[in-house]
C-alpha cells in the first residue's frame, strides 16, 4: 500500500516536472494547417521553424487585393479557399513573401485553390504555376524535378536557381504543386530566398517541404 | 490557501475566564474554544498537522494534469505531424496551459507546505502564529463589516473578470466593454422576445390542460336554490341547534367578533351512514342567505399529480372572493374521507366500518341456529370482535398513504394550509410592490369561511385536519333519537296512505333503535310495496312488521324443512324466545322464525329497549342462559337427546362465561387477562379456569332447565306457532305466551286446556317418530276457532 502510494506520487512528481520543463521550452515548429471546413478536398498540414513570423488570413488578404489589379488576379484570389506566408526576417514583411523581389530569408507560403472550369494542368502548367521555369532555357539551375504523389494528390516538386530578370542576385526557388485526387483543387507550397540563403538554411527548408502533407477525405 | 483547519483562538484571548471554565455548550457567538497551544483539535498535544489522506493530496493534482493531457490531445489529434513533447510545448504556450501549469505549481508548493506542516512541527506552529494573527486583525471587524467588505470584495472581482471577458468578445477595454452591454442586449431583443414567446407556448400548453383538468367538482348554490330546511332534519334536534348556532354566527359575525371572539371556522359532521349529515349540510345551504359550496367528493381524485393542488387552490381563491362579496360562505365537503390521511390511523376506521357491517345477520357463519341474537347487542358486538378481526387482518390494508381515499399527493397538504393560511397577506402588489417600496403589507381582508365536513369514517381523516382552527367543532350525528324515528316514521307515513295508529308507530320506533331517516323511509316504501302487491292501497301495521322483518333479516331462502325437523328447530327458537321472554328485561323480542336463510336454520332476534353501555353480571348470565336454553330444551323435550343445531349456542355461552371470567373477574377468581392474552384466540381452557368455566355453565344450565319446565306449556305454544307461521313478530310471541291476542296471531287459544293437551299429545307422538326413524311424524295439530279465525297467512309469504 504504502509503496503503490508512493509510487503515484513519485509518477504525478515526474508528470508534473516533466510538464513544467515543457512549459519553460517554446515548442521547436509552428504547425500549420489549414483551417477546418474551408475545403472539402482535402487537409493540408506542414510546419515551419517557430521563429518565422507567421501573418494572418487578413494581412494576407489585404496585401494582395491591393496588388490584384486586373480580373485574372480577382479570379484568382476568388478561388483561393486557404493561404498561409511565413517570414524568416528580423523584420518580417509580406512584401518579402509575395513581392517581385528577391528575399534575402526564407519565406513560406502555402495555398489552396479551386481550379476554373477549363482548367486542366499538365506536369508541365504546375511546374511553371509560379514562375515559368521552362522559358528560361538554360539559365536555370535545376536542383530537383520530381513527381511526387502525396496520399491521392498528385504533382511536382521542384527545386531551381534562377537569375531572375535585371537582378544581380541568384534566387532558389523550392515549389511543390500538387492536384488532389478529384482533379479539382490546387495546393501549392512555395519556398523562396536568395540561393546564398536558401543554401544557408537548406535543413531547416528541407524539413519545411517535407512535413507537407495532404490528407484527403475518403470521398475525396 | 492555508492551513486554517487549526486557526482558532489562542488560550490568551479565551473569553472564559480561567476559573470558570465552561462544561456545557459555549455561547453562540463565542466561535470554537480550542487548547493554548495550536495542538490539533482532538488531540492538543500533537502539534504537527493532521496527516491528509493520499487522495485528498493528489486530488486537485490529478485532476489538473487531466486537464492538461485533454489539451496535448486535442493538439495531437489536430495536426498529424505533431509529436508529443511539441504538442506538450505548444500546449504550455498557450493562455490556458499556463494558467493550468501555474495552477499545478501552486498545487505543489501548498501540498509540499501540507507535508512539511504534518512533519515538522516547529513548520507547522510557525504558520499557525502567522494564520492566527491574520484572524486576530479580521477579528477586530464585527460580524457585519466583514460581511460588507467581503460581498464589496466578490463584487468588483465578478465584475472585473465579466469585464474582462466581455472586452475579450467586444475587442475593447474592459470598462468600455461593460457600457456596450446594455446596446448589446437592445440589439439581441427580438431574439430574446422570439425565445420568450416560444417557450410561452411550451409552457401554455401544461398551463392549459392542467387548467381544463382542474374544473369541475365544485358545485355554488345561492339562498333559495335549495329548499331543504331545518325541520326536514328529524332526530337530530342536538345537533341542528348547535349547527344552526354556526350559522347564526355566519349571518352576523359581528355578535360575536365584537366581543372579542371569532366565528367557528369548521364543523365536521361524522356518524353511521344515512343518519342525515348531507341533509343537514343541505339545511344548511336552505337556510343561510349565504352562498353554499358544495365539494364533490370525486374532485380531489385526478389523473395527474399537482391537478389536487391547483384545485384545492382554485376552491379557496373562489371561496374568498365570494366570501367578500357576500360576508361569508359556506363551503361542504361530502365525503371528507376521500380527503384521506397522511398515512396510518386509517385501518381502524375501516375495522369498526367492517365490524358494523358483520354484525349483520349475514356475518353468521356457523351452522344450525344463529347463536349470537338472543343476547343483547353489546354481547353480540364482543361475540363477533373476533371475526372482525379475523375479517379486517384479510380485507383490511395496511394502513397506506391517503388510505383514507384518494386526495393524491399535496391535495391534503394544500387543504390544511388553504384552512389556516387565510390571515397571511395576500397578492403580488400588496406582499411584493409594498415591500419593496418599504410599506408594510396590509393585512388580509375577513374571510368569513364555514367549512363543513361529512364522514362516515372521521378516523380515516387526517388529525392535522381536525384540529381547533381548521375544524373547530365535531357534530357525532347519531341514530336518530326515539323522539326523533317517531317524526320520521310518521313523516314518511304521512305521504302516503296507512292504518298505522299512534301507537303502533311508537312501537316501530321502539323497536328500531338504529333506523335512520335513510332506512325508515326504505321500510316505509317497502311496506307500501307489500300492500300494493296484496291489493290494498294502505299500509297496514302488518306490512310495517313484514317490512322491516324483511329489511332486517333479508329474503329467507324458501326451503321448508322436513316434518321431523321442523317440530324441533322450532321447539329449539321457542326454548330461546320463551327463555329470553322470562328472563330478559333489557330488551324485547323482534323477530322469531324457523326460515332458513343460508346456514342459519332459525333464530330470535332481541331489540333493546334503550341503548346500554355496560352489562351487570346478571344480565350476562341471563344472555348466557338464553343461549343454553336450546339445549337444555331440547333434552328436556326428547328425553336426553339433542341436536347438532346447539353447536353455535354452545361456543356462544362458553365464549361468554369465560371473557366474563377472565377480563370481568365475574368468576371466582379477580385476575384479568384482558390485557394479557388474546382471551377470544387462546384461551387456558385447563386448570381451575376451565373448571370454573363449566362448573357455571352447569350452574346456568340447571337454571334454566328448571326455568324450562315451569314454561313447558309456553315452549309448546310457541313452537306449534313457529311451525305455523314459520315466523312470529315479537309481539306475536308475547300474545302466544300469554294467550293474547297479537297483532296478526291470537294467542288466546293456547290457553285452552283441550288445545294444551292436544299440543302436549302432538309433541309426545313427534318424540316418538324421531325415535323410530321410519315412522311419520304426526300431522299438526289444528288451533281451537278463535284463534284460527284469526290466523293469518305466513307474514314473509309473497314478500
Amino acid at each position: 500500500m504504502l509503496n503503490r502510494v508512493a509510487g503515484v506520487g513519485a509518477g504525478i512528481a515526474v508528470l508534473a516536472a516533466v510538464t513544467c520543463s515543457a512549459a519553460c521550452a517554446r515548442p521547436d515548429f509552428q504547425y500549420v494547417s489549414q483551417a477546418p471546413g474551408s475545403s472539402g478536398a482535402g487537409q493540408v498540414y506542414f510546419k515551419v521553424p517557430s521563429a518565422w513570423t507567421e501573418f494572418s488570413p487578413n494581412q494576407i488578404k489585404t496585401a494582395e487585393s491591393t496588388w490584384a489589379s486586373d480580373a485574372t488576379a480577382k479570379n484568382l484570389l476568388a478561388a483561393t479557399v486557404w493561404q498561409s506566408a511565413y517570414d524568416a526576417a528580423p523584420d518580417p514583411s509580406l512584401t518579402n513573401v509575395l513581392g517581385a523581389g528577391t528575399p534575402a530569408n526564407p519565406t513560406v507560403f502555402a495555398s489552396l485553390r479551386t481550379l476554373f472550369q477549363q482548367e486542366k494542368p499538365t506536369d508541365a502548367t504546375l511546374r511553371d504555376m509560379i514562375v515559368p521555369i521552362s522559358t528560361f532555357g538554360s539559365q536555370v539551375q535545376i536542383q530537383t524535378d520530381a513527381k511526387v504523389s502525396l496520399g491521392s494528390a498528385q504533382g511536382v516538386h521542384v527545386v531551381v536557381s534562377y537569375l531572375p530578370a535585371g537582378k544581380q542576385v541568384s534566387e532558389t526557388l523550392d515549389q511543390t504543386a500538387v492536384l488532389n485526387g478529384a482533379k479539382n483543387a490546387l495546393y501549392l507550397l512555395v519556398v523562396r530566398c536568395s540561393t546564398k540563403c536558401y543554401n544557408k538554411n537548406r535543413d531547416a527548408i528541407a524539413k519545411v517541404t517535407a512535413s507537407y502533407t495532404i490528407q484527403e477525405g475518403h470521398h475525396g | 490557501m492555508g492551513d486554517d483547519n487549526n486557526v482558532g483562538m489562542s488560550g490568551a484571548d479565551s473569553p472564559w475566564p480561567s476559573e470558570h471554565q465552561p462544561t456545557g455548550l459555549p455561547e453562540p457567538e463565542v466561535g470554537p474554544v480550542v487548547s493554548p497551544t495550536h495542538g490539533r483539535r482532538d488531540n492538543p498535544d500533537v502539534l504537527t498537522r493532521k496527516p491528509l489522506a493520499f487522495w485528498d493530496r493528489v486530488k486537485i493534482l490529478v485532476f489538473l494534469v487531466a486537464c492538461i493531457m485533454v489539451l496535448i490531445w486535442a493538439q495531437l489529434s489536430a495536426n498529424p505531424l505533431m509529436s508529443f513533447s511539441e504538442a506538450e510545448k505548444t500546449v504550455a504556450n498557450t493562455g490556458l496551459g499556463q494558467i493550468l501549469l501555474t495552477l499545478v505549481i501552486v498545487e505543489s508548493i501548498r501540498q509540499i507546505h501540507f507535508l512539511l506542516s504534518e512533519h515538522v512541527a516547529e513548520y507547522n506552529q510557525m504558520w499557525l502564529r502567522v494564520f492566527d494573527r491574520g484572524e486576530k486583525f479580521a477579528g477586530r471587524l464585527t460580524p457585519w463589516t466583514r460581511y460588507r467588505l467581503a460581498r464589496i470584495f466578490k463584487w468588483v472581482a465578478g465584475l472585473t473578470i465579466i469585464s474582462m471577458v466581455l472586452a475579450a468578445i467586444f475587442q475593447t477595454t474592459p470598462i468600455l466593454a461593460l457600457f456596450q452591454v446594455p446596446a448589446w442586449f437592445i440589439g439581441q431583443l427580438p431574439m430574446i422576445a422570439q425565445l420568450v414567446i416560444y417557450l410561452f407556448i411550451a409552457v401554455a400548453q401544461f398551463a392549459l390542460i392542467f387548467w381544463f383538468l382542474s374544473r369541475g367538482g365544485v358545485d355554488v348554490y345561492f339562498p333559495d336554490d335549495v329548499k331543504t330546511r331545518f325541520d326536514d332534519v328529524w332526530g337530530q334536534d342536538r345537533v341542528v341547534e348547535r349547527v344552526r348556532e354556526n350559522i347564526v354566527f355566519m349571518e352576523n359575525p359581528e355578535e360575536i367578533e365584537e366581543k372579542g371572539g371569532y366565528v367557528p371556522g369548521g364543523i365536521l359532521l361524522w356518524g353511521p351512514p344515512g343518519t342525515g349529515k348531507t341533509l343537514l349540510a343541505e339545511a344548511v345551504a336552505g337556510e343561510t342567505g349565504k352562498p353554499y359550496v358544495f365539494v364533490d367528493p370525486g374532485a380531489f381524485i385526478n389523473m395527474f399529480f399537482g391537478v389536487g393542488v391547483l384545485k384545492v387552490k382554485g376552491l379557496f381563491r373562489k371561496l374568498r372572493k365570494l366570501s367578500l362579496r357576500y360576508g361569508g360562505v359556506i363551503v361542504f365537503f361530502d365525503e371528507a374521507d376521500t380527503l384521506g390521511s397522511r398515512g396510518g390511523a386509517v385501518s381502524q376506521a375501516r375495522r369498526e366500518a367492517l365490524a358494523n357491517q358483520l354484525t349483520s345477520f349475514e356475518a353468521q357463519r356457523e351452522p344450525g341456529c344463529n347463536g349470537v341474537h338472543y343476547v343483547s347487542p353489546a354481547s353480540q358486538r364482543f361475540l363477533a370482535q373476533s371475526d372482525f378481526d379475523r375479517a379486517a387482518q384479510v380485507f383490511v390494508p395496511t394502513g397506506t398513504n391517503n388510505g383514507g381515499g384518494m386526495g393524491g399527493m399535496g391535495t391534503l397538504q394544500a387543504l390544511l394550509t388553504e384552512m389556516s393560511g387565510l390571515k397571511k397577506p395576500r397578492g403580488f402588489v400588496n406582499r411584493v410592490v409594498r415591500r419593496t417600496l418599504g410599506m408594510r403589507p396590509k393585512p388580509p381582508p375577513k374571510y368569513r369561511i364555514l367549512v363543513m365536513m361529512a364522514t362516515n369514517m372521521p378516523d380515516a381523516l387526517d388529525p392535522a385536519l381536525l384540529r381547533p382552527g381548521r375544524i373547530d367543532r365535531i357534530y357525532r350525528v347519531g341514530y336518530p333519537s326515539k323522539e326523533g324515528r317517531v317524526v320520521t316514521y310518521r313523516n314518511y307515513l304521512d305521504k302516503i296512505k296507512h292504518e298505522v295508529t299512534a301507537e303502533q308507530i311508537d312501537t316501530l320506533a321502539t323497536t328500531s333503535p338504529y333506523a335512520t331517516g335513510a332506512t325508515i323511509k326504505d321500510a316505509v316504501n317497502e311496506a307500501l310495496v307489500i300492500a300494493i302487491r296484496d291489493g290494498r292501497d294502505a299500509v297496514t301495521y302488518a306490512d310495517l312488521i313484514k317490512a322491516k322483518s324483511l329489511k332486517d333479516h333479508g329474503l329467507p331462502d324458501g326451503s321448508s324443512y322436513v316434518d321431523r325437523e321442523r317440530h324441533s328447530v322450532a321447539l329449539h327458537e321457542a326454548c330461546h324466545a320463551v327463555v329470553m321472554y322470562r328472563l330478559q328485561h333489557s330488551s324485547i323480542i323482534d323477530t322469531a322464525t324457523i326460515e332458513r336463510r343460508g346456514d342459519v336454520g332459525g333464530f330470535v332476534s332481541p331489540i333493546p329497549l334503550e341503548d346500554r353501555f355496560v352489562q351487570w353480571r346478571s344480565e350476562i348470565e341471563v344472555n348466557v342462559m338464553t343461549f343454553l336454553a336450546s339445549l337444555a330444551g331440547e333434552r328436556l323435550f326428547y328425553d336426553g337427546d339433542h341436536t347438532q343445531g346447539v353447536g353455535g349456542d354452545m361456543a356462544s355461552a362458553t365464549r361468554l362465561v369465560a371473557t366474563s371470567f377472565m377480563a370481568h373477574a365475574m368468576g371466582p377468581t379477580l385476575r384479568s387477562f384482558g390485557g394479557v392474552v388474546n382471551y377470544t384466540e387462546g384461551m387456558p381452557f385447563e386448570g381451575e379456569t376451565a373448571k370454573a368455566i363449566e362448573d357455571k355453565l352447569q350452574e346456568l344450565y340447571a337454571r334454566t332447565v328448571a326455568v324450562l319446565e315451569v314454561n313447558r306449556r309456553e315452549v309448546l305454544a310457541v313452537t306449534h306457532a313457529l311451525e305455523v307461521h314459520k315466523t312470529l313478530s315479537g309481539e306475536d310471541v308475547i300474545a302466544v305466551i300469554e294467550g293474547t291476542e297479537g297483532p296478526t296471531v291470537d294467542g288466546r287459544g293456547y290457553l285452552e286446556p283441550e288445545f294444551v293437551a292436544e299440543l302436549e299429545q302432538y309433541h309426545r307422538m313427534a318424540v316418538e317418530a324421531h325415535k323410530v326413524v321410519h315412522e311419520r311424524p304426526p300431522a299438526l295439530p289444528q288451533i281451537p276457532e278463535p284463534v284460527a279465525a284469526m290466523r293469518v297467512s305466513d307474514p314473509l309469504q309473497g314478500a
